[in-house]
């Protein structure tokens, strides 16, 4: 029997030289960069908007950015890169015939995902607070070198985007699994995309059922939207922690009796 | 474990249930034995060696190996051997280190044994190069190296030469003829090379049409090569030879206007020369026609 720890090295091992990898380190300096971008240009806008919290401003549109960029982009891409790699070297056959069970492969796959994103938001604090501050350098007059940004805020808003992106998380390792064609799991992202939109546009309350609506729930507060809480996580978070697990146990299911590489 | 560290009891496999690769295969691959297997383009030799590492699910039939059923013991049947199957599978954007590293720890081996595998395929210097930069030669030794990096008491090997230059197929040749003499390993590998696998192999199994025609020791190979090789002869009066010889061998026969006889051994055609000239004929030519294994397996695969 495979021990575990190796085994699951290996999958951080086979990011080394990827696009999965330089996803992960440009995807967390990539968000914080654009809206440091856009506030440098409407600086004279954003100074009457600041009222005296211009790390709580700053941390707004990073996470309006954010709820569409990365729970929709980020994650799919991800996922689809880190998979393409046992598909584009034809790895597959390699790592089925090496003394490991198929259900340690899938797992291991699974939290090296899971693992990605965390290493994702490590990487995203510090560049945001160290972006804030040299946008603050640039322009004082947004007021953002002469306070401190709210962290608490911070890893609540990371813990709860995180929650609320394992629904797609659990969808689309799936929906790999199913199809060695990136582009069909990329082309469902982007269609439920434009749902989401036209949930939001309709303000169905109904949106509290899809998951890829999850993640903009859990860091911007619709207007029509209420919900309420059940101990540390809102409603919707639940949702994505049930979509995750059923959607887990498919793709377990899919790759231990089906899964042969070649779809 | 038997005699055999590969069986296969009456297997069957088809894609298509309604179009079998093979039928009702019994294959027997004995313990130390270098076993060649050999077939035209499409015959089922990879689909069978996939078969074999579990990669496909099989339909009908039993696959044994070390003494054990593979659908039952799959984890422990692939800690003790090592294999290749068509194209090696490696991660192109890792280096040749990595991908060995990646083998190594999922099966629980010792460092040092990345550095003995290169030093056997002779890529060492290579080692720290990506996978990419490879030529096609240099990723079927890193395929090998993987697949020998469990010192493995079985190797399955998918055309393992395909792609080395001639220096290189020696190489291969010369390894897995000593890991079989020095370590006893069994050696299962499929090849195009017929002239390659006449060098190494002590058994051969010949498939065609999803059926094996053949399969046996290359002792058993050279009776057949034997039984199927002649002596041409031409004589003065042909007839009259034809007529002095038919005594001795119902299996003589014409070929054109000369004659054939059945070839045993190089001490017969002396007696037969002989009893030629003691009739008053005269001899204008004898030529040994011997079957190498290419007409064999032609004459296996075409009948």
């Amino acid at each position: 029997m495979t021990r575990f720890w190796p085994s699951f090295l290996t999958e951080i091992i086979k990011i080394k030289n990827s696009f999965a990898k330089w996803l992960i380190l440009v995807g967390a300096f990539l968000m914080p960069a654009f809206v440091a971008f856009v506030a440098l240009t409407k600086w004279k806008h954003l100074v009457n908007e600041v009222h005296d919290h211009p790390w709580a401003l700053f941390s707004e549109m990073t996470w309006k950015g954010m709820a569409f960029f990365y729970s929709v982009f980020f994650i799919v891409l991800l996922i689809c890169l880190y998979f393409n790699i046992e598909y584009k070297n034809n790895t597959w056959k390699q790592v089925f015939t090496l003394p490991i069970r198929k259900g340690q492969v899938y797992i291991n796959k699974l939290l090296a995902v899971v693992l990605f994103v965390v290493c994702y938001y490590i990487l995203f604090v510090p560049c945001w607070i160290l972006l804030g501050y040299l946008l603050g350098a640039i322009r004082p007059q947004l007021q953002l070198t002469t306070h401190m940004p709210d962290l608490e805020l911070l890893l609540q808003h990371c813990f709860h985007s995180i929650i609320s992106s394992l629904s797609i998380i659990a969808i689309h390792i799936w929906l790999s699994i199913r199809f060695k064609n990136m582009i069909i799991p990329i082309g469902l992202a982007v269609f439920c995309s434009i749902v989401m939109v036209a949930l939001f546009q309709g303000s169905a309350m109904e949106v509290k059922y899809f998951p890829y609506a999850y993640h903009y729930l859990s860091v911007t507060r619709p207007y029509f939207f209420h919900e309420s809480k059940w101990g540390l996580l809102p409603e919707h978070e639940w949702y994505s922690l049930g979509f995750f697990f059923v959607f887990t146990l498919l793709g377990y299911w899919d790759f231990t009796r089906k899964f042969s590489g070649n779809q | 474990m038997g005699k055999f560290i590969i069986e296969t009891n009456n297997l069957s496999f088809g894609y298509d249930k309604m179009v079998p690769v093979f039928d009702k295969i019994n294959l027997q691959v004995e313990t130390s034995a270098i076993y060649g297997f050999v077939g035209p383009n499409g015959a089922g030799k990879t689909t069978l060696i996939r078969l074999l590492l579990g990669l496909l699910p099989h339909q009908t039939g039993q696959i044994t190996l070390f003494g054990k059923h593979l659908a039952n013991n799959r984890i422990d049947i692939l800690s003790r051997l090592g294999c290749l199957v068509e194209q090696p599978s490696l991660y192109e954007n890792l280096t040749g280190r990595d991908n060995l590293r990646i083998t190594c720890m999922i099966r629980g081996l010792p460092k040092h044994s990345i550095h003995t595998v290169l030093k056997m395929t002779g890529l060492t210097d290579a080692a720290d190069k990506r996978v990419d930069a490879y030529s096609l030669g240099m990723k079927q030794r890193l395929g090998l190296a993987m697949a020998l990096l469990p010192e493995p008491a079985l190797l399955v090997l998918d055309e393992p030469v395909n792609g080395l230059d001639p220096t290189g197929i020696i190489e291969v040749r010369e390894l897995l003829i000593h890991l079989n003499k020095e370590y006893g390993t069994t050696i299962f590998l499929s090849s195009h090379l017929l002239s390659e696998l006449e060098k190494l192999v002590t058994h051969i199994g010949v498939l065609q049409k999803g059926a094996l025609v053949f399969q046996g020791s290359t002792a058993e190979l050279e009776t057949i090569q034997q039984q199927q090789s002649f002596v041409i002869v031409d004589t003065s009066n042909n007839q009259a030879c034809f007529s002095l010889l038919k005594n001795d061998s119902s299996l003589i026969s014409f070929k054109g206007d000369q004659l054939m006889v059945p070839y045993r051994d190089k001490m017969e055609i002396g007696d037969l020369c002989k009893k030629i000239v003691l009739a008053g004929l005269s001899i204008y030519e004898v030529k040994v026609v011997q079957h190498d294994l290419e007409d064999i397996f032609m004459k296996l695969t075409t009948n």
